[in-house]
């Protein structure tokens, strides 16, 4: 068998690797779990398996470590994991069971407020209140019970009590662990006091600046706000702040706001006025331009109907009434060359008639002579000039020929065939490459071919080439070569002789 | 469907009278708005009121070579095809220099040689201005024998090819 299937024959190049099935190798050693969605993993069910994971000891362990580093990576300091964890740990509750009250508290996030400074220089005490008060006003912070985050404010002496019937675990706490000492500290780190206080004092500031503002924008533009309203401003802020306005009363006639309104109000009612006086002119000018236009486009109709487009252009006065006479006598020229225009027509063809007819009866002889008086008649071109030596032949084109010939066209009468005076010069003495004709060299159209001789690739050194004696003797001998160049009819006088 | 000839009309030269006109020009003036307008179902007699109201002689003119009015009642004769006698009428009356001139037209486009010599010759004694508006769309004054001339010799007039008089 010597097909190349045959895997022991000769023309065998190894198995077709299309045909064979691929195997895998299979390591049977080794388990692979399979995950399908929805399926339990295995360690869901420990309870069940622990014999089976028993026997497996290495997944065990496998499994461990797994989780360990998935817990290694929770563990980071970010605030949403440490959350979570605390979440997790308040649910579970394992490790807090001993905890007092203080631990816990000392356990919760600690708000480290951010001290404003201020630039007048107040008592340390001041400083802190007002810095407080302002931060608690910023803050706004309301007890929000249930939320670890928070910071707990403990009230100081005087407030004591609120705090105390609101929080009173809390404030045991505190005053056991820290004590009265640290007021100030206590102050530095919770927040305290009586809502209402602080408050008040935070809308104090707040006014003062506001007005502050207020008299800033009087300077700049004029006040339009009413007095009430400035009164009552005022009546609100004189409890709180030293420096005031002293309230002078003005009378109505020297009140610049009721001046200014009053302007205004006259200004606005010319401004009407006007703006009524004008729509009425406008109404005039419109209907004015309406009235144009519609007579504009009526002519325009007009003319357009009449004309209809074609008299663009003006008509001549075609009236037969004037200057009879004048044109009896116009007519007459014409008439008359009319009639002689047809006569010489006539005759034309007449004559060429004749000549045709006279022509046919003419001898050979009396043709010829006819022919060459015709030839002196009308001179053919002028007579071939001899060109140089690759000079440029000029063809004069086939157009206007009838110019031409009648010599009416004064440009064809012209010889364009004498040669420049690059043409006069003899080539020869150029390089090869330089012999061509005029306008070629160095230019897209210059070609190798020069002159047709050139290419002429006869054989001179033949015998039958050449014009030696033998050749033509041999030429005047031979029968049938004897009549080769001899181009002359045979006449009587020949073969009489 | 009006720009057909009648399939009762005579053939001139061999061919539908309307062929004698340019297929370029013959549309031009089928699209033309007078054409459409006026030469709707013009009669005979209709025609001479239209012929009345021609202004010049022309054939096409301007850039877009508008046909003029005149050939447009020159196409529509053409059409409708008048009797020789109707031709002749057209001719012979004094008054409308114009239509005479149509009739000239048509004459010596459609009927033969002897009778356009016959015809036509007398009519050189006519010396009567007529407004003509060559190609370029310029007035000018021709006289109706110079016309006449024209039709016998000249090979184009008014944008239509005559065939040559023997």
């Amino acid at each position: 068998m010597a097909t190349a299937e045959y895997k022991h024959s000769i023309l065998w190049r190894g198995e077709d690797p299309t045909k064979t099935r691929f195997k895998p190798a299979y390591d049977g050693s080794k388990k692979v779990t399979r995950y399908r969605r929805g399926q339990a993993p295995e360690w869901a069910e420990e309870g069940k398996k622990v014999q089976k994971r028993q026997e497996k000891p290495e997944e065990d362990l496998r499994k461990a470590k797994r989780r360990r580093q998935a817990a290694a990576v929770v563990l980071e300091a970010d605030s949403a994991s440490s959350r979570l964890a605390r979440l997790q740990r308040s649910e579970t509750g394992e490790e807090r069971k001993g905890e007092t009250g203080t631990e816990r508290l000392l356990r919760h996030r600690r708000i480290e407020e951010a001290v404003i400074l201020e630039a007048e220089p107040k008592d340390e005490a001041d400083v802190t209140e007002e810095k407080k008060e302002v931060l608690k006003e910023e803050l706004d912070l309301d007890l929000k019970p249930g939320v670890a985050e928070l910071s707990f404010e403990i009230n100081e002496e005087d407030e004591d009590l609120e705090i105390r019937q609101l929080r009173p675990h809390l404030f045991d706490l505190l005053s056991k662990h820290l004590g009265p000492p640290c007021a100030n500290m206590r102050s530095l780190y919770f927040l305290d006091l009586g809502r209402e206080k602080m408050r008040e004092k935070a809308l104090s500031k707040r006014k003062i600046e506001e007005d502050v503002l207020k008299v800033e924008l009087e300077e700049e533009q004029e006040e339009v706000a009413e007095e009430s309203e400035y009164e009552s401003e005022s009546e609100e802020d004189d409890p709180r702040r030293g420096p005031l306005m002293k309230p002078v009363f003005v009378s109505k006639a020297n009140r610049e706001t009721v001046r200014e309104k009053e302007m205004i109000e006259k200004e606005e009612e010319d401004a009407r006025r006007k703006k009524e006086v004008r729509a009425l002119e406008r109404k005039a000018e419109s209907k004015v331009l309406l009235i144009d236009k519609i007579q504009e486009e009526a002519e325009a109709e007009r003319l357009a109907a009449e004309e209809d487009d074609r008299s663009d252009i003006e008509l001549l006065d075609d009236d037969d009434e004037k200057n009879e006479a004048e044109e009896y006598e116009l007519w007459k020229i014409r008439e008359l060359k009319r009639i002689k225009r047809d006569k010489e027509e006539r005759l034309q063809r007449q004559k060429e008639i004749e000549f045709v007819l006279k022509r046919r009866q003419m001898t050979d002889e009396e043709r010829a002579k006819d022919d060459a008086r015709l030839d002196a008649a009308n001179p053919k071109r002028a007579d071939v000039k001899q060109f140089n030596f690759l000079q440029k032949y000029y063809h004069r084109g086939g157009f206007f020929q009838d110019k031409a010939a009648s010599g009416e066209e004064a440009l064809y009468l012209r010889d364009y065939h004498e040669p420049l005076e690059e043409e006069k010069y003899d080539k020869n003495l150029l390089p090869k490459a330089m012999q061509l004709r005029r306008g070629e060299f160095g230019k897209k159209g210059q070609v190798k071919h020069s002159h047709l001789t050139d290419v002429d690739t006869t054989d001179m050194s033949a015998a039958w080439s050449q014009s030696s004696k033998v050749v033509q003797r041999y030429q005047e001998k031979m029968a049938a070569a004897k009549g080769v160049t001899n181009f002359e009819r045979p006449s009587m006088k020949n073969r009489l002789q | 469907m009006a720009n057909r000839t009648d399939p009762d009309a005579d053939t001139v030269h061999g061919a539908n009278p309307q062929f004698l006109v340019d297929r370029i020009v013959r549309v031009k003036i089928y699209n033309d708005a007078y054409w459409k307008e006026y030469c709707f179902g013009l009669t005979t007699e209709s025609l001479i009121d239209e012929a009345a109201r021609l202004d010049y002689v022309a054939g096409t003119y301007g850039g877009r070579r508008r046909p003029s009015r005149f050939l447009c009642l020159f196409l529509k004769l053409l059409q409708i095809q008048p009797e020789e006698d109707v031709v002749m009428e057209y001719i012979k009356q004094p008054e409308l220099k114009y239509l005479r001139a149509l009739g000239c037209a048509y004459l010596r486009i459609t009927a033969r040689y002897l009778t356009i010599y016959q015809t036509l010759e007398p009519l050189f004694a006519d010396y009567r201005k007529l407004r003509y508006r060559d190609m370029n769309g310029k007035m000018s004054i021709i006289r109706m024998d110079e016309f006449v001339d024209w039709l016998m010799r000249e090979e184009t007039i008014c944008d239509v090819l005559w065939q040559k008089l023997l």
